[in-house]
C-alpha cells in the first residue's frame, strides 16, 4: 500500500497534524488532528494561528476534511478553531471526547467543574494577593500561564459543537462504548480508541479540586490604578472573617525571627496550595483525551492526545491494547515531549527491543519558565526507538520520507503503510 | 502535664499566709465534638476535659501557645483569658463561628487532648524539639487547608468562604473554619507529635512512610471521640440491634471519616461497603491487594486505619459479648425495641475502654519503631512488642486481635517467618544478651550503667521555669554513642564508619506493669548515614536512605529489644544485608513509580530534580484538606 502523509504545523507550543490516508481511486482521507497553540509559545512575535489556519485550507485544495479530532479542550490543542477560516471548511465527522458531550450529566459536571475552576484560578492569579506572595519572577508566570491554557475557548468549542460546512456528525468517544471505528469511506483504516474511559478512577482524574479557596474570584480584579497602593486588596472586603471589633494592634508572634518564620510557612502553604491546584487541573483536563491508533496496512500511528499516567496505565495493563501499542510505528509524542505523557515502560518494556518505530513527531516549542519540556532524557530515549524523531520547531534537514519544504512551518511525514 | 498549683491568701496577724485553694486538676472547655456544620447531632457540642495548666492569654500554657495571626490580612485577633471568672464559671465560651476566642479555646482543647493521649500512653511528659511551645495559628491563611509546619513548630489553620452553588452541608456565602473542626485539629497536632518522636518519618524512603503519618493522625483523630461518652452513648442506643455486630460502629466510624477526609479512602477500603440506599451492608473481607497496590499516601494510610479499627471492633466485640449473653439469658440475641439504659451504659463503657486501649497500644507502640523508614508490618510488630511488656496474659485477646486485622489487609512484618506473636514480638541480638556466649567475645560491656536509664528519667522532671534556662546537655549523650559505635554490628551498624553513628533520641518511659510494679526503660535511638559523596549514600530528591536502629533498655541496663533497619555492610550477616538491599530496592521502586505519575514534575524547573521527594511530601501534606474542603461528593 501507499504512504500515509502527515503533515505537522508549526503551532509553536501545541499541536496541529493532518493525517490523508490514500484510498483506490486516488484520493485522499483526510483526518485533523487538534489545531491549537499556547499563547506563551508562539513560533515568532506578530504570529497568527489563522496563517496555519490558512495553510490548511490551501493544502485541502478544496477536499473536505473527513474527520476532525480535537483531543481535549487545552487551548494548545483547539485554539484554531476559533478561526473564521472554518466556516467554508466541509468536515464529515467531529470526533472529542465523552466529556464534550452536552447531554451527558457526568460530562456536564466534569466539564463546569474543570472550566469554573479555570476561571478563578487565573482571576486569582492575576490579583495582588497572589503577587504578594510569589516574589520570584518566573513563577507566577509560568502559573499563569498554565491555568490560561484550561479556559474554556468559547469561539473554538462552538466551531467544533456546532461550525464547518457539510453539517458534520459530532462522536463523543469513551472506550466504555467503542472500542474501534471502520470509516466507511476509508477501506483499510481501523482507528482504535484507547482512552479516554469511564472507570471511576480515571473520572476522579478528571475531576479537579474544587479550589474552594479560589470561589471568590469568580469576577476579575478590576485593574489597579497607578495611585492606589501595589497591594491593594481588591477581593478581600468580601472575605472579613471576624467583626473588626475583635481586631486588635500591637500584638506579635513573638521573636523576629519566629515571626518571619511562621509568617512564611503561611505564605508557603499558599503557594504550595497554588502549585498544586492548578497542576490538578491541567491535569484533569489531560486527563480527558482521546487517545487514537490509526492502523492502515502496516502503519500503525499512535496519536495519546496529552493522555497522562491514568489512561496510559489502563492502555499498558490491557494485554489486547499493550500488544496493539507495541505495534507502533508512527508515535505522535504525548505532551508535547514531557517526562509523563509518555511512560518509561512504553518504551522500556513494552515497545520490543528489535521493533524500531519508523517516526516520531514532537509539536512543541520551549518555553523559557518550563525548562522540562521537551524533556531531554525522554527524547533521547525515543531517538533509541527511531531514527526519525522530527520536532516541529527544529525539523532540521530533511531525512528520507520527511520533508521539510522551504520556508518551513510544516512538516512531511511519509509513513510507509 | 504541669498542675497549677495553689497560691499562697494574704499575711495572717501570726506572721503567715492563709492557705490557697487547690486548683482544680481538670479543666473543662466547650469544644465541637465534630464541627460546626454537625451543630444539631448528638454530642456534637461537647465539654472536654483536659489538665488544669498555668494558662495567660492566648491560650498560652506550658507546651502550645495560641496565637491569632492572620497572614492573608495580616492582623491579629483578640486573645481569649480562660481564667476569667466569666469563663471559668460557664465551663468555655460558648460555641461560636463568629467569635475568634471560641475558637482559640476550642484549637487549644483539642492540641492538649491529643497531647494528653500521647503522655499517657508513652508514659512520659512530653516536650517538642528544644523544649519549644507548639505555635498555633487558628485563622492562619485563607484556603481550604491546614497543616504543621516543622522549622518554625507551628500548625496553621485556614478558612474559606462556601460557593453559593454546592455548598454542601453547610450555607452558601459561609466562612468555613478548619480550626473548628475537631478531627482536622487532632489530625495536624497529631503531625506534630510524630514529627517530633521520629523526625525522618517525613522523609518518605518508602511508600508507607508518608502513608503512616497520614494513617496514624486518623487514627488518633477518630479515636479521640470515644472519649466523648455522648456521642457513643448516642450511638449505641440508635444502633442498638447491631451492637453485636462491629459493622454498625463502622457507621459511627464512617461518619467520623467523613469529617476528617480520609472518609472517602475509609470507605473504599474499610470491612464493609454502604449500598445504594446508603447503608451498610453485612461485612465483606477487606482486600489485600490494596496494601500491595495502592500508592497515594492518605488512600494508602487508610489501609492502616481499616486495619485498626478492625481490630478495635474485634476487640469490642470480645469484652461485650459475656455482656450481651448475660442480658439475654444466655442467647446473645436482643429483644426489639430500646435498649435497656443501663445496658446502654455498660455497653458504651465497654466500648470507650476498648477504644482508649486500642489508642493506647497504637500510641505506646512509637518508642519501639525504628527510627526511620518505617512500614505497616514494623508497626505491627511494635504494637505487638509493647503492649506484651505491659500486659503479657493478653486479655480480650487484643494481640490476635490486631495480628489478624492487619494479615486480612496483607499487612506483614518482612523479615517475620510467621504471624505468631512470638515471631513478631522484637528480640535482641545474641550478641547483647548477657545470657549468650556471643556476648562474651567482643570484650565490650553489653549493658550500659543501671543508673543512666533512671538519670534519664529523672532528667524529665528537671523541668525550670522559662527564665531559668538550665539547658544543660545531658551527660548520657557520649555514652550511648559510644555504646553503639562499640555494638554496630549487634545494632545492624556498618562498622567500617561508627564514626556516623548518630544519637537521634534517648528517652525514659515508665509504667505500671500488671502486677501493679513500676517499669522503668529507656529508648533510644542512632543513626548512620553515609557522608556526601560516599558511595554508599543513596539520596534521591532530596531523600536520603539511612540505617537506623531503636533499642530498648531494662532498668537494670541490658538491653530488652533491637529494632533495626540496616543499609548494606561488610560486617553485616547475610540475611541483614538482604534487608539492607530489599530497603534499597524499594526506595528506588517508589520513586520511580511516583516519578511517572507526577503531573509537577514537567511544569517545574529543574531544581525541583534535586528536592522532589521533599516537595512530594509537602504537597502531600498539603493536599489534605483540600480534598477534605474540596471534592465534595455530597
Amino acid at each position: 500500500m501507499a504512504e500515509v502523509l502527515v503533515r505537522m504545523y508549526d503551532v509553536g507550543f501545541g499541536d496541529c497534524f493532518l493525517v490523508e490516508f490514500p484510498r483506490d481511486d486516488g484520493t485522499a482521507f483526510r483526518v485533523l488532528v487538534d489545531c491549537g497553540s499556547h499563547s506563551s509559545g508562539h513560533p515568532r512575535k506578530g504570529w497568527r494561528i489563522s496563517e496555519v489556519v490558512a495553510r490548511i485550507v490551501k493544502d485541502l485544495q478544496g477536499a473536505p476534511i473527513d474527520i476532525v479530532v480535537a483531543s481535549h479542550r487545552h487551548q494548545d490543542h483547539v485554539s484554531g478553531f476559533g478561526d473564521p477560516g472554518w466556516q467554508d471548511v466541509t468536515v464529515g465527522e467531529v470526533w472529542m471526547p465523552w466529556t464534550e458531550n452536552p447531554d451527558d450529566p457526568d460530562a456536564t459536571r466534569i466539564r463546569n467543574r474543570q472550566s469554573s475552576l479555570a476561571l478563578n484560578l487565573t482571576n486569582a492569579f492575576a490579583s495582588a494577593e497572589f503577587t504578594a506572595r510569589w516574589t520570584a519572577t518566573e513563577q507566577p508566570v509560568a502559573l499563569q500561564a498554565m491555568v490560561t491554557n484550561s479556559l474554556t475557548n468559547e469561539v473554538a468549542m462552538r466551531t467544533l459543537h456546532h461550525g464547518f460546512a457539510g453539517r458534520p456528525r459530532r462522536r463523543f468517544l469513551s472506550t466504555a462504548s467503542t472500542s474501534r471505528i471502520r470509516p466507511a469511506d476509508c477501506p483499510g483504516l481501523t482507528v482504535h480508541l484507547l482512552g479516554p474511559s469511564r472507570e471511576p478512577s480515571v473520572i476522579r482524574d478528571m475531576d479537579p479540586p474544587s479550589g474552594q479557596s479560589y470561589l471568590r474570584f469568580q469576577t476579575p480584579a478590576a485593574a489597579p490604578t497607578p495611585d492606589e497602593p501595589r497591594y491593594s486588596q481588591t477581593f478581600s472586603e468580601s472575605q472579613q472573617p471576624f467583626s473588626s471589633s475583635f481586631v486588635v494592634p500591637g500584638m506579635t508572634l513573638g521573636g523576629t525571627g519566629a515571626d518571619r518564620r511562621i509568617q512564611e510557612a503561611a505564605a508557603g502553604i499558599m503557594r504550595d496550595t497554588d502549585l498544586a491546584t492548578a497542576v490538578s487541573l491541567d491535569k484533569a483536563v489531560n486527563g480527558t483525551s482521546l487517545m487514537l491508533m490509526f492502523e492502515f496496512g502496516s502503519a500503525y500511528l499512535l496519536f495519546p492526545g496529552d493522555a497522562q499516567w491514568g489512561t496510559w496505565n489502563a492502555v499498558l495493563t490491557d494485554r489486547a491494547t499493550r500488544e496493539l501499542v507495541s505495534r507502533t510505528t508512527f508515535y505522535k509524542v504525548g505532551h508535547h515531549g514531557s517526562h509523563n505523557a509518555t511512560p518509561k515502560q512504553f518504551l522500556e518494556d513494552v515497545l520490543e527491543p528489535d521493533h524500531k518505530m519508523w517516526g516520531c513527531a514532537a509539536s512543541v516549542r520551549p518555553i523559557s519558565f518550563w525548562p522540562e519540556i521537551p524533556r531531554a532524557p525522554l527524547m533521547k530515549s525515543l531517538a533509541g526507538h527511531s531514527s526519525r524523531v522530527v520536532r516541529s520547531d527544529k525539523p532540521g534537514r530533511g531525512r528520507k520520507g520527511v520533508g521539510v519544504p522551504k520556508g518551513g512551518g510544516v512538516v512531511l511525514l511519509h509513513v510507509p503503510s | 502535664m504541669e498542675l497549677k498549683q495553689a497560691q499562697w491568701g494574704p499575711a495572717t496577724s501570726e506572721g503567715g499566709y492563709v492557705p490557697g485553694v487547690q486548683p482544680a486538676a481538670r479543666r473543662p472547655l466547650k469544644i465541637f465534638a465534630f464541627d460546626p456544620s454537625l451543630r444539631r447531632s448528638a454530642g456534637n457540642l461537647a465539654i472536654t476535659e483536659i489538665v488544669n495548666e498555668q494558662l495567660t492569654d492566648g491560650p498560652e500554657g506550658r507546651l502550645v501557645r495560641v496565637v491569632d495571626y492572620n497572614g492573608t490580612k495580616k492582623e491579629y485577633y483578640a486573645p481569649v483569658d480562660l481564667d476569667a471568672p466569666d469563663v471559668l464559671m460557664q465551663r468555655g465560651l460558648d460555641p461560636s463561628d463568629s467569635d475568634p476566642r471560641f475558637h482559640q479555646q476550642m484549637v487549644y482543647a483539642v492540641v492538649m487532648k491529643v497531647i494528653e493521649n500521647f503522655e499517657r500512653a508513652l508514659g512520659r511528659p512530653f516536650t517538642f524539639r528544644r523544649r519549644q511551645k507548639l505555635t498555633v495559628l487558628p485563622h492562619s491563611f485563607e484556603g481550604t487547608n491546614a497543616f504543621y509546619d516543622s522549622a518554625s513548630t507551628s500548625l496553621h489553620f485556614g478558612y474559606f468562604t462556601v460557593t453559593a452553588d454546592d455548598p454542601g452541608p453547610n450555607l452558601p456565602g459561609q466562612t468555613v473554619f478548619t480550626c473548628l473542626s475537631h478531627d482536622i485539629v487532632a489530625h495536624e497536632t497529631t503531625h506534630a507529635i510524630v514529627d517530633r518522636l521520629r523526625r525522618h518519618f517525613n522523609s518518605a524512603t518508602n511508600r508507607d512512610v508518608l502513608a503512616f503519618h497520614e494513617g496514624i493522625a486518623d487514627i488518633v483523630a477518630i479515636f479521640q471521640h470515644f472519649s466523648f461518652p455522648e456521642v457513643l452513648q448516642s450511638q449505641i442506643r440508635a444502633t442498638r440491634a447491631d451492637i453485636s455486630q462491629p459493622g454498625r460502629l463502622l457507621e459511627l466510624a464512617r461518619q467520623f471519616g467523613y469529617a476528617t477526609g480520609a472518609g472517602q479512602a475509609l470507605r473504599t477500603t474499610s470491612v464493609q461497603g454502604p449500598t445504594a440506599d446508603g447503608r451498610s451492608t453485612a461485612p465483606a473481607l477487606p482486600d489485600p491487594s490494596l496494601y500491595a497496590e495502592v500508592v497515594e499516601p492518605h488512600e494508602r494510610g487508610s489501609i492502616l486505619v481499616a486495619a485498626v479499627f478492625d481490630a478495635f471492633f474485634r476487640i469490642y466485640r470480645n469484652r461485650t459479648a459475656s455482656l450481651v449473653r448475660a442480658v439475654t439469658g444466655g442467647s446473645g440475641i436482643l429483644p426489639a425495641g430500646e435498649l435497656q439504659s443501663d445496658l446502654v451504659e455498660l455497653i458504651t463503657r465497654e466500648a470507650a475502654q476498648a477504644a482508649q486501649d486500642v489508642l493506647t497500644m497504637c500510641l505506646r507502640a512509637f518508642e519501639y519503631l525504628p527510627p526511620v523508614d518505617v512500614t505497616f508490618g514494623d508497626y505491627l510488630r511494635a504494637i505487638v512488642t509493647a503492649d506484651f511488656e505491659l500486659n503479657p496474659r493478653d486479655e480480650y485477646e487484643r494481640r490476635a486481635c490486631f495480628i489478624d486485622a492487619f494479615r486480612l489487609r496483607g499487612i506483614y512484618a518482612p523479615g517475620v517467618s510467621s504471624l505468631a506473636e512470638e515471631a513478631l514480638r522484637l528480640d535482641r541480638p545474641p550478641q547483647l544478651d548477657p545470657g549468650k556466649p556471643e556476648a562474651r567475645t567482643s570484650g565490650a560491656r553489653v549493658t550500659i550503667p543501671s543508673d543512666l536509664v533512671t538519670g534519664v528519667l529523672l532528667s524529665q522532671f528537671d523541668f525550670v521555669d522559662d527564665d531559668g534556662a538550665r539547658q544543660q546537655r545531658p551527660d548520657h549523650f557520649p555514652t550511648l554513642v559510644n555504646f553503639a559505635r562499640e555494638h554496630a554490628t549487634a545494632l545492624q551498624f556498618d562498622s567500617s564508619m561508627a564514626e556516623h553513628i548518630r544519637l537521634e533520641g534517648s528517652h525514659s518511659s515508665y509504667y505500671i506493669d500488671e502486677n501493679g510494679q513500676l517499669k522503668v526503660e529507656l529508648v533510644v535511638q542512632w543513626t548512620q548515614t553515609p557522608p556526601r559523596g560516599d558511595p554508599r549514600r543513596v539520596e534521591v530528591g532530596g531523600v536520603v536512605l539511612r540505617a537506623g536502629t531503636t533499642a530498648v533498655f531494662a532498668s537494670d541496663g541490658t538491653v530488652r529489644y533491637v529494632h533495626a533497619k540496616p543499609l548494606p555492610a561488610a560486617n553485616l550477616h547475610a540475611s541483614q544485608n538482604e534487608v539492607g538491599e530489599k530497603r534499597k530496592q524499594e526506595f528506588d521502586d517508589y520513586v520511580r513509580t511516583l516519578d511517572a505519575q507526577d503531573s509537577v514534575q514537567l511544569w517545574a524547573g529543574e531544581e525541583y530534580e534535586q528536592s522532589r521527594m521533599q516537595v512530594r511530601a509537602r504537597l502531600t501534606a498539603a493536599h489534605l484538606a483540600q480534598s477534605r474542603g474540596g471534592r465534595g461528593d455530597g
